[in-house]
């Protein structure tokens, strides 16, 4: 219960540190704050687009919180998800002939990529030792300017004026016109949902809880600590890829140049706030792609950009695992 | 002589857990003095000193030193006002030199700026020899043993003219041996005009080492002593309250011939060290014995005690289980062959603090992990844990800890159990629990190998007595004829070798 | 040839000033991964600081000043309200990217982009080097106080004491929140130094023109295994990597988001071979 306190004076003292920024800044303060807030609830269709963005932002933070639990930092979300959109695309474009089962398929295919970029950092951690913190990082710079040379090069659409892929034929179903709101968003309540029973039900969610908690008590108790790393890291990729996919079926069609950036980091603040409950991330999740909305909304509207929006989460950020302010004893236990 | 130190009606509420660690408690000191504290666990000793140090601030109270209230809220206030801690684990930076270690935080300047190494070398030396330890000012405290460790600590309180010098445990890692130096060095400080505040439960130095006793029981002050009026069984008497002593005798009758676990041959070697960790190590457990090992530490009890576990793999030999070549198995398969395993390092190895109590009892068990909260309660209630299945495992008490950890590993238990120095630092109820759970073991014809550094405990329980040195089986006693603490200490420091 | 070594020195400085950031936090025993971001914010405000005055050095203060806050900020948040130190320090990079983008926009009108009014850092021609900045020497010899101050002075000792143990440093009437707040608060004023370098001698802020230079940093530290006699050697490994990367998009017409790759995936290499040696090492001394 003081935890929940926390948590909700922590959003409020992060709302209102934005707030001031935005009074700052702005010369209509007042619209920009309604933009801001109200401005993606304001009509049917940007309300569909916030609940569309809020579906691939779920899975990805249910992704990162699997790391998180057995105390490693995936901060390769960016790329695992940049990658993971490209793959979903190409295999569904290659596999339109089949019909709409190539979403499927390229879904699948899409998380193995994230996996497998994924698997390498955790394998470094395991054999010598290797941060995953900088690791995972690095392969994301890398495998991003990689990902980013394929669509400006090879893999450009000639006829689109963005710098993106062709592209994919079938799109998940939308249920919301004219919003953009697709089925992804059930999928990503089903994945929360799966992965609440996975980690407070299962032998895997327990063994991952405990390796965090302690490593060596893990290791005592005949719990093999590697090959939960393995599965875990891996998993977290695959979940991040698997939302880069979820954008290309549910929102964009095409990869866009760089649109995964800064997309992991918002994995990562959701997940710490929902202190790794895949249930809380849910709400947690809308709310921030609320306020990311909300700041496209103001930056076409009023006078602010919209970065306020990576402003509030890094607000958040800061503040997200002060014991002081969730009344705990000692500090959340990271590495 | 007056008064160094004075407290003053120190009371101390811990609201989390709604405990009164301290109840009123008024008490002094004086210079040429040794002054043990003695206590059960929990009875508030270790809450007391910290309060002196100033690491814990008492709810109402003061302390008074020099007959002047004293404000100490750090343990730099504490420093300043010539008070000295020498902790149970030592504060100590293995990297550096003892002299650095020393003078570390009021290192002496040269040029304005720079540190003056030399000058502290040559000061620390100085102090060395004025108490006539054998030491070297630029000896790495890495290479130095536990013993010269914790002189450097007391050097570092003298260094910075400590007047009190508070002890908290001093020979829990310490040999027999080790402990009789340590007590000489006490009685030096002594006849320097030395405070000196003790907190040990080991009853013996109490009596042994004090001048006056201090006696807490449940927060409160129930009585202050001379020492030579007191005699053990009275002080366990006085800290017990009501409670009155058990005392086990090993039920030492023929054992079965039933073997259950074997060692033939065990050597574990690194390619790059000269001695082996364990050399040639042959031993068997039969059906209803207890066996127990001793060594002075480094002599390889504790690599015994991974490779047992299965966190270390040895390098040749074999272990034999029920006939059955356990050498290569990992501490998964070991554990689904029915190990249990009580380690020395109940905070480290035995538990998650941050996990609850549930999630600790559960984790041999993990693949019926919805029956959780009822396993759980089944134990609670079984093994008398004062503790409810929900609640972070780090808030109960060491009793309790322990109690839950030899719980589940007796549960998971086929034919055999290792215990690592079970009692460790825990109180006498606890201890004679955790002692008549494992003659009810043997009862109940289980093999179990003990593994301990109280001597005390290795001779009221074993059937058989190894002593490890130097990664050999020194000698092996039989404890149907009375073995004197002396004579398996001789071999403990390899004497009676050839 | 003269050229790529010319290059190379170039990107040394600000990679090298850094490291020097990297090192001193590494001595107190933590991981820094805010140097970016205090990279980036100094860069912003040296532009600032020198539109604002007419003066290059009046724009470093800036930088230094802008980067000691955030890093006081940090240090602030990280002991009072008890926050995990890795959280704290990549919300601090978050917050200077959101930082340089919401001032160059609201204050610039030009997102992500703030142009020097004055003439940029000068380039003096040296005689075998090419040209070079002023800041190389001053590194160089900022290095050379940072290494006197870190191993012989009873400052550097208690700083390598925290980075040894430190749970131990209480007892020695030491105070580890201090000691941490004051190394990354130095480590703050080499970021602000690199920061100013960028940005004062490109002729304008440019967003995320910093370019993952702290995290290259950390591996830097890594090789040279936290000893500082070989910082600069190591150092000068990852600028010639960084060198030969410009190079080749020069010549070679290879796509640039190629080139770009080249550090990232150098530095990951580097890291993965540190960490095998020490794997090596360690299952040689201990087991």
């Amino acid at each position: 219960m003081r935890k929940l306190k926390g948590l909700i004076d922590i959003f409020l003292i992060s709302i209102a540190l934005l707030i001031g920024i935005i009074f700052l800044m702005s010369k209509s303060p007042l619209n920009s704050i309604y933009q801001l807030f109200i401005g993606p609830l304001s009509s049917p269709y940007f309300f569909g687009n916030t609940l569309s963005h809020t579906a691939p932002l779920i899975i990805s933070s249910v992704g990162i919180a699997i790391a998180f639990r057995c105390n490693l930092i995936n901060l390769g979300g960016d790329g695992q998800m940049y990658v993971g959109a490209l793959v979903a695309s190409l295999v569904a474009i290659y596999l339109a002939p089949f019909g709409k089962i190539s979403i499927l398929f390229a879904l699948i295919i899409a998380s193995l990529s994230g996996a497998i970029l994924a698997f390498i950092s955790a394998y470094l951690k395991v054999k010598l030792d290797t941060p995953e913190l900088i690791s995972s990082y690095l392969i994301s710079i890398a495998s991003t300017y990689f990902v980013s040379y394929l669509i400006t090069g090879p893999l450009q659409d000639p006829s689109s004026n963005l710098q993106s892929t062709n592209k994919v034929d079938f799109m998940l179903e939308k249920i919301y016109l004219p919003s953009n709101l697709s089925t992804a968003i059930f999928y990503a309540l089903i994945i929360a949902f799966l992965f609440y029973y996975i980690f407070t039900q299962t032998k895997f969610g327990y063994e991952n809880k405990i390796i965090g908690y302690n490593k060596e008590f893990a290791r005592y108790g005949g719990i093999s600590v590697s090959k939960n790393y393995y599965i875990s890291f891996s998993l977290s990729g695959a979940l991040v890829a698997f939302a880069g996919g979820i954008y290309i079926f549910g929102n964009y069609q095409s990869v866009i140049k760089g649109f995964s950036s800064g997309i992991g980091f918002s994995a990562l603040t959701i997940s710490l706030i929902a202190l790794n409950n895949p249930l809380a991330i849910i709400p947690i999740a809308f709310i921030i792609s609320l306020v990311n909305q909300g700041s496209i909304m103001a930056m076409q509207n009023s006078d602010i950009s919209s970065d306020v929006a990576l402003l509030f989460q890094a607000i958040i950020f800061l503040l997200i695992t002060s014991s002081t302010l969730l009344g705990e004893k000692k500090n959340v236990k990271l590495n | 002589m007056n008064d160094k130190l004075e407290l003053n009606n120190i009371t101390k509420l811990y609201k989390n857990v709604g405990v009164k660690a301290l109840n009123n408690v008024s008490a002094t000191f004086k210079m040429g003095e040794i002054t043990s504290i003695a206590g059960e666990n929990g009875a508030g000793k270790s809450t007391l000193v910290k309060i002196i140090f100033g690491i814990v601030s008492p709810d109402s109270g003061f302390i008074k030193l020099n007959g002047k209230e004293a404000h100490i809220h750090s343990s730099q206030d504490a420093i300043k006002h010539k008070i000295g801690m020498v902790f149970q684990h030592f504060k100590l930076i293995e990297e550096f030199t003892i002299a650095q270690n020393i003078a570390l935080g009021r290192a002496k300047k040269k040029h304005l700026l720079f540190t003056d190494l030399e000058a502290i070398n040559n000061e620390v030396q100085a102090l060395i020899d004025k108490y006539e330890f054998k030491l070297k000012a630029t000896t790495l405290v890495k290479n130095l043993s536990t013993s010269d460790k914790q002189i450097v600590e007391i050097l570092k309180m003298l260094y910075r003219e400590a007047e009190i010098l508070i002890f908290d445990e001093p020979t829990a890692s310490l040999s027999e041996g080790e402990a009789k130096k340590l007590f000489k060095t006490i009685n030096k400080l002594k006849s320097k005009n030395k405070c000196i505040i003790l907190i040990t439960h080991k009853l013996k130095e109490i009596i042994k080492l004090s001048d006056k006793i201090l006696i807490l029981r449940k927060g409160n002050l129930v009585g202050k002593y001379q020492a030579k009026d007191l005699d053990q069984e009275s002080l366990a008497k006085l800290m017990l309250g009501d409670d009155t002593l058990i005392n086990h005798d090993a039920i030492h009758e023929k054992l079965s011939n039933e073997t259950i676990l074997e060692f033939k041959n065990v050597t574990l070697k690194k390619h790059y060290q000269a001695q082996p960790l364990l050399n040639d190590i042959n031993f068997t457990v039969h059906k209803g014995e207890i066996l127990g090992f001793c060594a002075v530490s480094g002599n390889g009890k504790g690599v015994l005690e991974a490779v047992l576990g299965g966190m270390m793999k040895v390098s040749s030999g074999s272990i034999i289980y029920n006939s059955k070549d356990i050498t290569r198995l990992q501490a998964s398969e070991l554990r689904k062959n029915g190990l249990a395993f009580v380690p020395s390092d109940r905070n480290f190895y035995g538990s998650a603090l941050q996990a609850t109590l549930s999630e600790n009892l559960i984790i041999n068990k993990r693949d019926s992990l919805k029956q959780k909260n009822k396993i759980a309660k089944n134990f609670i209630s079984k093994y008398n844990i004062k503790g409810l299945s929900h609640q972070k495992m780090g808030t109960l008490s060491g009793g309790n800890i322990q109690k839950a950890i030899v719980a589940r590993e007796i549960d998971n238990m086929k034919d055999y159990i290792v215990f690592s120095n079970p009692t460790w630092g825990l109180d006498i109820n606890s201890t004679n629990y955790i002692h008549s759970k494992i003659l009810e073991l043997k009862q109940q014809k289980k093999a179990i190998i003990l593994l301990s550094s109280d001597l005390d405990e290795i001779i009221k329980l074993s059937d058989n007595i190894n002593i490890i040195f130097e990664g050999k089986i020194a000698k092996t006693f039989n404890n149907n004829i009375p073995v004197s603490k002396k004579e398996i200490g001789k071999y403990m420091l390899g004497k009676g070798i050839k | 040839m003269l050229n790529l070594i010319n290059s190379t020195l170039n990107l040394f400085t600000p990679l090298f000033l850094i490291s020097i950031g990297a090192i001193i936090t590494s001595k107190s025993g933590t991981l820094n991964i805010a140097l970016e971001g205090l990279t980036l914010i100094g860069a912003l405000f040296a532009v600032i600081g020198a539109n604002l005055s007419g003066s290059l050095l009046i724009g470093t203060l800036f930088a230094i000043f802008a980067s000691v806050l955030l890093a006081s900020i940090i240090s602030l948040v990280n002991s009072v309200l008890k926050t995990n130190p890795f959280i704290t320090a990549l919300a601090s990079n978050m917050l200077a990217t959101a930082l340089t983008l919401i001032i160059t926009f609201s204050i610039y009108n030009s997102k992500g982009l703030l142009r020097l009014d004055i003439a940029p850092l000068k380039l003096i021609d040296t005689l075998f080097l090419g040209k070079l900045t002023i800041f190389l020497p001053i590194s160089i010899f900022l290095y050379i106080i940072i290494y006197l101050l870190i191993e012989k002075t009873p400052f550097g000792l208690e700083l390598k004491a925290c980075g040894y143990n430190p749970s131990v440093l209480d007892a020695f009437g030491i105070s580890k929140t201090k000691l941490d707040s004051i190394a990354l608060i130095m480590s703050a004023v080499f970021c602000a130094l690199a920061g100013s370098y960028l940005s004062l001698r490109q002729g304008a802020f440019i967003s995320q023109m910093s370019a993952n230079k702290g995290w290259y940093a950390l591996v830097i530290v890594f090789l040279c295994n936290s000893n500082i006699k070989f910082l600069i050697p190591a150092t000068l490994v990852f600028a010639s990597s960084e060198a030969f990367s410009n190079y080749i998009q020069g010549i070679n017409n290879l796509p640039s988001d190629i080139a770009l790759m080249i550090p990232s995936v150098f530095t990951l290499i580097v890291m993965i071979a540190i960490s095998y040696y020490n794997k090596q090492k360690q299952t040689t001394i201990k087991g």
